[in-house]
């Protein structure tokens, strides 16, 4: 069955449709939200939010782009908006976790572990530019499906991800030859 | 390469943009490695949703608490304020009453506030940095609308300044002699204590749901009927003694105006919107202000 009969059955609510389109999305959704969240719990919400709001939205879906380019724009754009949340309510804890680590004195010595550092780097990214980085270097997307997504041209998402290499070079620099062995 | 990704002290020559890259793909599995899909969870989740059963999932858990009831709430602090609004006229009328049978009338409720022992500072509009602290001004419930001792003093209803909305009546009688003594009937401050810690249990629940809402790019088109009737209550107590003191009258008014812009929020998403609410609360540190003003122990109803 075509991609757009399958999207014609589940307009008509045909629930075997929805489920196939979730079969056949879901996945890489996920990846593409645990990657940038890191947390199982908080990656589920962000999926189960597309899935709805996307199979509410279907009668407004054109068929100009593929389904999963439009899935993965509300999907970018679920994470992003939750991120922030997320990020807002951590910032108000900030002030007590900084006073802890004042407590605890001394400055960390340069971290050789590479998960550490390789995880603070991207996070130390804007999501804007660790979205370009996750999805290009990671996860393999093409520059015109990351465009897409996010609602940018492909040159942008080009640029976006230099940036946020050159950011990423400068903090990883210190052990990237003894990792790129 | 630029100047400020070059960094003399690396032993390492940097890797250029495509190693950045190359390291990156290599180690993927480094960061955030995404586990099985769980698939079945996530759709059953979907179904429950879709279907209105169980609101919004398991995605619930990032709710602390969103009352359905809400209406109670605003009841209740209604409910209070009118309480606390009749008590208010009833002590007046004793007083009068009493003050005829033993000596001169009684001062008016308008006589101005030159007499309060302690002045509240002059209304500039502008909120102290001190009280976005929680813990302080604000932060201590007794501090809240009048302190109970406070109530007991014969300047505890003391006229509200000039500008104020006058729906509201005062509770108590403004009185300047200090033998009068407020009626052993009920307390009205206390009432209005409890209707402000009630309306702010409210205010906090409904905020607390709009940034759930928000989070989860989706909004519950009934928070603007519940914002509406916050808002209602909070106007209400910002025309009452509850909002003499100071910190409590900024608060209430930082409420009243997120309030108010949560209720002008078009019916579809629009970021616009959402972004200024954001901003609002975020600004004025209204959610850490709000739960430093609730006593323990007292929510939404």
């Amino acid at each position: 069955m075509s991609e757009r009969e399958l999207i014609e059955r589940a307009r008509k609510g045909d629930r075997a449709a929805e489920r196939e389109i979730y079969d056949a999305h879901v996945d890489r959704v996920f990846r593409l939200a645990y990657r940038m969240c890191g947390r199982a719990d908080l990656a589920e919400d962000f999926v189960q939010e597309t899935f709805v709001k996307a199979f509410g939205a279907l009668d407004k879906f054109r068929g100009d782009a593929a389904l999963s380019t439009w899935l993965h724009s509300i999907a970018t754009r679920v994470v992003l908006n939750g991120l922030r949340s997320v990020k807002r309510h951590e910032r108000r804890a900030e002030p007590l976790e900084a006073a802890d680590r004042e407590a605890g004195g001394a400055t960390e010595p340069p971290d050789p572990d590479l998960k550490r550092r390789l995880t603070a780097a991207l996070d130390g990214l804007k999501d804007e530019y660790r979205m370009v980085v996750v999805m290009h270097d990671m996860e393999g997307y093409t520059h015109d499906e990351i465009g897409a997504a996010l609602g940018i041209a492909e040159g942008s998402s080009k640029a976006r991800l230099s940036r946020a290499r050159a950011m990423l070079r400068a903090e990883l620099a210190p052990y990237a030859m003894e990792w790129m062995r | 390469m630029t100047d400020e990704t070059r960094n003399p002290t690396h032993e390492a020559e940097p890797p250029d943009e495509e190693k950045v890259g190359e390291l990156l793909r290599r180690h993927r599995a480094l960061y955030h490695d995404p586990p099985r899909t769980p698939r079945e969870a996530i759709w059953s989740r979907i179904e429950a949703e879709r279907r209105g059963a169980g609101g919004i999932g398991r995605g619930a858990h990032v709710i602390p608490f969103a009352p359905r009831n809400w209406w109670l709430g605003t009841l209740a602090v209604a409910a209070v304020l009118a309480l606390g609004i009749a008590l208010g006229r009833m002590s007046l009328r004793q007083e009068a009453e009493r003050q005829g049978a033993a000596g001169p009338p009684v001062a008016s409720v308008e006589t101005p506030a030159a007499g309060r022992e302690s002045p509240r500072e002059p209304d500039t509009g502008a909120r102290p940095e001190a009280e976005l602290e929680p813990g302080a001004e604000i932060a201590a419930p007794e501090q809240l609308a009048v302190a109970p001792e406070a109530a007991e003093e014969p300047e505890a209803a003391a006229p509200r300044p000039s500008g104020r909305r006058q729906a509201a009546p005062a509770p108590a009688p403004r009185a300047e002699e200090p033998a009068v003594q407020a009626p052993a009937v009920a307390d009205p401050e206390q009432l209005y204590r409890l209707a402000s810690q009630q309306m702010l249990g409210q205010a906090e629940a409904l905020l607390v749901q709009y940034q759930t809402d928000r989070a989860a790019d989706r909004m519950d088109p009934a928070i603007a009927r519940w914002a509406r009737d916050v808002l209602t209550s909070t106007r209400l107590l910002l025309d009452s003694p509850a909002a003499d003191d100071p910190g409590m009258r900024d608060l209430l008014e930082d409420l009243e105006l997120v309030l108010t812009q949560i209720v002008q929020r078009t019916g579809e998403t629009d970021l616009l919107d959402d972004e200024m609410i954001d901003r609002t609360i975020e600004d004025r540190d209204l959610m850490p202000r709000l739960r430093g003003a609730i006593p323990v122990g007292v929510g939404a109803i």
